[in-house]
């Protein structure tokens, strides 16, 4: 057993760090969330062709898997970086491709032509599709609260529960009887609408399988653990650094084991967030069995990990931590806002309660 | 609202605080290894006349408060459970018969505990019950001017020394009883041995103490020694668990207490790298937070205490006290351990004596869960559970 990345993941993650280092500072993002306006990174993103990290190259990707995904994604949250586009794509792609010809309509998503936005409350897994969406024909109606990345999305994909399975739509949102509503979140560096159907036209693309949507909505709450983890770990880089600067009673505060223990406990959570987060990025790409639930836990694990990071990051920072000036409140809230994304710990934890046929 | 102990509690504390401090730690740890039930301890509290501070001055007692039963208990439980499980139930346990009891069987049973001659058990709890009390099985039939008892109780202690018991039965079943709590029947009466067999329950540590279950086959018990009304028993019990609860959380926190001194004292004392490991803020802050803990324990557990003096409700206050007391002296004797190192494992130091008694405080006379049962449904209002 060699648990450790291949050559070519140190490189790919090397790549990536170095770009959004060049390009990506934390006064860009600043910028970009003060002016309201994520687009220059949506711009970066494509540029990049960062969209296809993680897709075979015969769909069009840059090929890679999985882990190379998650590498991706915990370096976008060690930067802060707007990443909702890419989780909304490798979601509507995620269910796309599983549904045979559904991924043809949606492959300008890749090349930047199109941005696609998965139809679902952000706060419940996108598994469980929205039930709340009215099928007239080939019509639909219906609101769908908090919906990633749809203020910006060019298409929007509709998983709607039937049979044991998900029904696609695909909607344009430009299309009559669409109308989005931006929602401002904790966390600005993504985007949220409120999605208003009425009557509005739209494509059936197939029904996607239960386990098959499964799969997706575990890799994604596999990237968020991912981001989470990169965030924690930007926060605690921050606070021994900080700790180590900061003098009362004539020494560092960092020499306190008070302080210092804190920061080794927040070390070992996010060590064995790691451990967890690329088990089961191996395990979902290897197919094995408990892939799935492997990522159920890494979501719940690191996001919860990265919150308690979060909150004794600002503890030990003191005061300063809790201004708008300091960098550590990007973080911190990409930390809360992670825990609730796509469902919470508690979601989670209760998913794997019933795998385990407790009574 | 006044937080001191006037000068009567504090002569009190100290008095038996001086009774206390005859027996040291090397005493209890030879207890504990020889399972010895510490007598001589117990005769000197009786000689002193500390077993009758709550029952009334008419029977030879003292006629105190829960207020001063607490501080007493909790003197008394600095010195590990063995020393308070081995007068508690005689000190504290007749309260139904104090309070139920005809004056011709408080005449006849209180003076012989007060002097030390009569020694009690309690009886409540079955094998298949737990806290469910309403569901005892233990029966006794009325048969002319007696009842006859037949059943099993578990988790009494001192059975194996005690001449007397309190027991609590059914005089009629569950299934035939109007409401659950109707039908239970108390009794204060002789052990008899020939009718009751009496076996140990090996266990984790409070080892001077025994711990019993007991098989009841045909005990005889003349009418005259029924507490109150028969069938009312469950409301005569329920009367004593506030002021029970308050006295449990005493002996968590006087116990804790102890053992966050001790674990306080090696800090001082034991040189690591070159000094005290006290002056670790790793070694420090833990033993001061279970130090605010068990402050924090008190404070409630004076709180129901001083409630129940004053003849008003206190349900909440008794089980937070006991719910704070008992988390605050499992987390300090671990505490203690680990601040001991290696030597906290070993029984010469004595904290791992604690350490072995504390989870009971978790556990008995209710749990944890329980309580906070209790705190949902009374304090929030939320619907019962279970």
């Amino acid at each position: 057993m060699r648990f450790a990345f291949s050559e070519e993941q140190e490189m790919l993650r090397d790549m990536i760090h170095a770009a959004l280092q060049r390009e990506v500072g934390l006064d860009k993002v600043r910028r970009w969330v003060d002016g309201e306006d994520l687009s220059p990174f949506d711009a970066f993103l494509v540029r990049n062709a960062w969209l296809g990290i993680g897709v075979a190259e015969d769909a069009g990707g840059q090929g890679g898997g999985l882990i190379e995904q998650a590498l991706m994604f915990e370096a976008l949250g060690r930067s802060a970086a707007p990443s909702g586009v890419l989780l909304a794509s490798v979601g509507t792609l995620g269910f796309a491709s599983r549904v045979p010809g559904a991924a043809e309509q949606l492959r300008g998503l890749l090349e930047g032509d199109a941005t696609g936005a998965l139809c679902v409350s952000a706060g419940l897994p996108a598994d469980q599709g929205v039930s709340q969406v009215q099928i007239n024909g080939e019509r639909l109606s219906g609101v769908v609260p908090m919906v990633l990345e749809a203020p910006g999305a060019s298409h929007l994909l509709v998983p709607i529960p039937a049979d044991e399975g998900l029904e696609l739509w695909l909607l344009q949102a430009d299309a009559p009887g669409v109308e989005i509503q931006p929602r401002r979140l904790i966390d600005r560096t993504r985007r949220f609408g409120d999605v208003h159907l009425q009557d509005a036209q739209a494509r059936y693309l197939g029904r996607l399988p239960r386990d098959a949507a499964r799969e997706v909505n575990a890799i994604m709450a596999l990237l968020i653990a991912a981001e989470s983890l990169g965030a924690a770990r930007r926060m605690l880089d921050m606070t021994v650094e900080y700790v180590g600067q900061r003098v009362q009673f004539g020494v560092p505060v960092g020499s306190f084991q008070a302080v210092k223990h804190a920061a080794a406990e927040i070390l070992v959570d996010l060590e064995a967030a790691h451990s967890g987060i690329y088990y089961a990025a191996w395990a979902l790409s290897e197919g094995q069995a408990d892939g799935v639930p492997q990522a159920w836990i890494a979501k719940a694990f690191t996001t919860e990990a990265a919150v308690r990071t979060a909150d004794r990051a600002l503890m030990l920072h003191g005061a300063i931590g809790y201004t708008w000036e300091h960098d550590l409140q990007l973080f911190y809230k990409r930390a809360k806002l992670n825990q609730e994304l796509l469902g919470s710990p508690r979601t989670y934890r209760e998913r794997l309660a019933e795998s385990l046929e407790l009574h | 609202m006044d937080f001191s102990l006037n000068d009567d509690q504090r002569a009190i504390e100290e008095a038996v605080g001086t009774i206390c401090d005859a027996y040291d730690d090397n005493y209890w740890l030879r207890a504990e290894n020889e399972k010895r039930f510490p007598q001589e301890f117990v005769d000197d509290l009786v000689k002193a006349g500390w077993m009758g501070v709550t029952m009334p001055q008419e029977y030879g007692g003292a006629g105190l408060g829960i207020t001063e039963a607490a501080i007493i208990i909790k003197r008394i439980s600095r010195l590990g459970a063995n020393a308070s499980s081995a007068v508690h139930i005689n000190m504290f346990g007749p309260h139904p018969v104090v309070v139920f009891g005809t004056p011709e069987q408080k005449a006849r049973f209180l003076p012989p505990l007060i002097a030390g001659k009569d020694r009690t058990c309690f009886g409540v709890t079955e094998p298949n019950v737990g806290l469910d009390t309403t569901h005892i099985k233990t029966f006794a039939e009325r048969k002319g001017d007696r009842y006859v008892v037949h059943g099993s109780k578990v988790w009494i202690s001192t059975a194996q020394i005690a001449n007397k018991i309190l027991l609590v039965t059914r005089t009629t079943k569950f299934e035939d009883a109007k409401r659950p709590t109707d039908g239970l029947t108390l009794f204060y009466t002789d052990l008899d041995r020939s009718k009751v067999t009496v076996r140990e329950i090996p266990k984790m540590g409070r080892n001077a103490v025994d711990s019993n279950e007991l098989f009841i086959d045909g005990l005889e018990i003349p009418v005259e020694d029924r507490i109150g009304e028969e069938g009312k028993g469950f409301e005569y019990l329920l009367h004593g668990l506030n002021p029970e609860r308050v006295l449990i959380a005493g002996t968590n926190i006087g116990a804790g207490q102890a053992v966050i001194d001790k674990a306080a004292q090696y800090a001082k004392d034991r040189i690591v790298f070159g000094r005290p490991i006290g002056k670790n803020q790793g070694i420090q802050h833990p033993l001061a937070d279970c130090w605010i803990r068990l402050q924090a324990a008190e404070t409630m557990m004076f709180k129901a205490a001083s409630l129940y003096d004053q003849g008003k409700p206190c349900g909440l206050e008794a089980n937070m006290a006991k719910y704070l007391g008992g988390d605050a002296y499992f987390e300090s004797a671990a505490r203690a351990v680990r601040t001991h190192g290696g030597f906290g494992y070993a029984k010469e130091f004595h904290v791992e004596r604690y350490y072995r008694e504390a989870i009971m405080g978790l556990i008995g006379p209710v749990s944890h869960e329980l309580v906070l049962c209790h705190i949902a449904e009374r304090a929030l209002g939320l619907p019962k559970s279970y």
